[in-house]
């Protein structure tokens, strides 16, 4: 039952903070669900620590409130905050996962459970590079928005990508006669269906 | 007494990949054989995550690469790539890659090092500061609230010294011998870690007079030793373990031993406790 606002009647007046109602008795049993309403609740996918559920006590409410805490690592890493995720974000995110396939000559050593913190706080940045490493930065074309598109656009690993999402297609298509499965890649057929 | 724990680094290359795993993620092999960053070069997007020791992350692309958080954006101490961040609130965040080729601490967070006990807020002192490039770091992992104490003999490292400690206001370079603790002693406070990276044979006893003017008991510290510069002639075990029976007896005591196997020559950091309290067998 979430009340959306207090109805105003009358010549009583309060803040619509959580409990700091003059109705000090049932402030413990509506206190809850009040705080429903407030944008102090939050669900428990959001909250920082999962066991960690929102207080009862109005006074740690209104200490929060004042503190206004923030989603950060906190004070040992800089109070590095957690990004909203993005579907952009999302897909980064598991390319570093399988960065593993995108090359075969790069070989990565086996990713160990990953700490808490590093999962949930990070941040995308670009690399700048000094005065004296002109011969080594991207050009101005090939710098992109996300981690997903400079893999896009580096055609060395494109090569390698296509290849080898061409072959797992031909393996896995299903043919009733072998004999007439198109091989080749010029003729209009397979264009067609390739595209 | 116990022997001190041997560095995951040493007996083989099992536990070679710790530091970086452990904050998530594999690394490159290739990348760290030679270049800095891996395949990081400018203008590329990396994911900068925090890595497992405080105040210390991680930039995962391509390849990956030891980060710390840049104290002073925009400055950089010799030609290191940085790593710029803009935050959802329009604020922004730089951080400086951090070469383990030219920090032996770099070279041990990356082999695998179970703590380096140096947090954002702590006082360091650091002993053969050299042109300042770890100092550089171990100032940003300090931070605003931290503070470190350069220790560097030589002139002309000295000059290079003071010209990055313009601008970094948490570092505090002196140039004196560390043999003589005495000449600086009004300079430096009392110290939560000690880092010593100076090749000279007696540097047991140098670090064991500084840890006595200025380093809290119950603090820690890290020896680089370089085993040539100690007794050529003998093996690097033998060096090691000489030098860590001298430690011990001035009482500060050897947690970790971590072999530098990516540096050249025969390296080992040697990280520990001074006058820990002793475990109570109950």
């Amino acid at each position: 039952m979430a009340e959306t606002s207090k109805p105003l009647i009358g010549l009583k007046w309060e803040p619509k903070l959580p409990g700091l109602s003059l109705d000090l008795k049932t402030a413990g049993s509506t206190s809850s669900k009040r705080a429903e309403s407030t944008s102090l609740w939050t669900s428990n996918s959001e909250l920082v620590d999962g066991l960690c559920l929102p207080p009862t006590d109005p006074k740690k409410i209104n200490k929060m409130i004042r503190k206004q805490l923030k989603d950060t690592t906190g004070s040992d890493w800089f109070d590095m905050p957690a990004p909203t995720m993005t579907p952009e974000l999302k897909r980064d995110l598991q390319l570093l996962k399988l960065r593993t396939v995108m090359d075969p000559a790069l070989h990565y050593k086996k990713a160990v459970t990953r700490s808490k913190i590093a999962e949930k706080y990070f941040q995308i940045g670009t690399v700048i590079e000094p005065c004296a490493e002109y011969h080594n930065r991207l050009t101005k074309k090939n710098r992109k928005a996300t981690l997903a598109d400079e893999l896009l656009s580096d055609p060395k690993a494109s090569q390698y990508r296509k290849r080898k999402v061409k072959e797992i297609e031909e393996k896995s298509r299903a043919v009733t006669n072998k004999k007439w499965k198109k091989k080749g890649n010029q003729s209009k057929n397979t264009k067609q269906r390739r595209n | 007494m116990s022997p001190p724990q041997r560095g995951r680094g040493g007996g083989g290359g099992g536990g070679r990949g710790r530091g970086l795993a452990k904050g998530g993620g594999g690394s490159a092999v290739r990348g760290r054989g030679s270049e800095s960053g891996g395949g990081i070069k400018g203008g590329n997007k990396v994911l900068v995550a925090p890595h497992r020791h405080a105040g210390v992350f991680i930039a995962k692309s391509k390849g990956d690469a030891l980060v710390t958080k840049n104290l002073v954006p925009g400055e950089i101490i010799y030609d290191e790539k940085r790593i710029f961040v803009q935050n959802e609130d329009r604020s922004t965040v730089e951080y400086r890659i951090w070469n383990p080729h030219r920090s032996k601490l770099a070279a041990a967070i990356n082999i695998g090092v179970d703590n380096i006990w140096i947090n954002p807020g702590l006082k360091v002192l650091y002993l053969g500061a050299s042109s300042g490039y770890t100092v550089s770091h171990v100032s940003d992992i300090v931070g605003h609230e931290g503070c470190v104490y350069a220790v560097e003999h030589s002139h002309i490292c000295g000059s290079d010294l003071v010209n990055m400690t313009e601008k970094r206001t948490n570092v505090i370079p002196i140039i004196e011998d560390a043999r003589h603790p005495a000449k600086y002693r009004m300079l430096v406070g009392m110290v939560d870690i000690i880092l010593c990276d100076i090749n000279q044979p007696d540097q047991a006893t140098i670090i064991a007079l500084n840890a006595s003017y200025f380093l809290k008991p119950g603090a820690h510290f890290m020896i680089t030793i370089n085993a040539n510069s100690i007794d050529s002639k003998l093996s690097a075990e033998t060096v090691y373990q000489k030098e860590v029976e001298k430690l011990q007896m001035e009482e500060l005591r050897p947690t970790e031993i971590l072999p530098l196997d990516n540096c050249e020559g025969d390296h080992a950091c040697v990280f520990g406790g001074y006058r820990l309290p002793r475990k109570q067998n109950s």
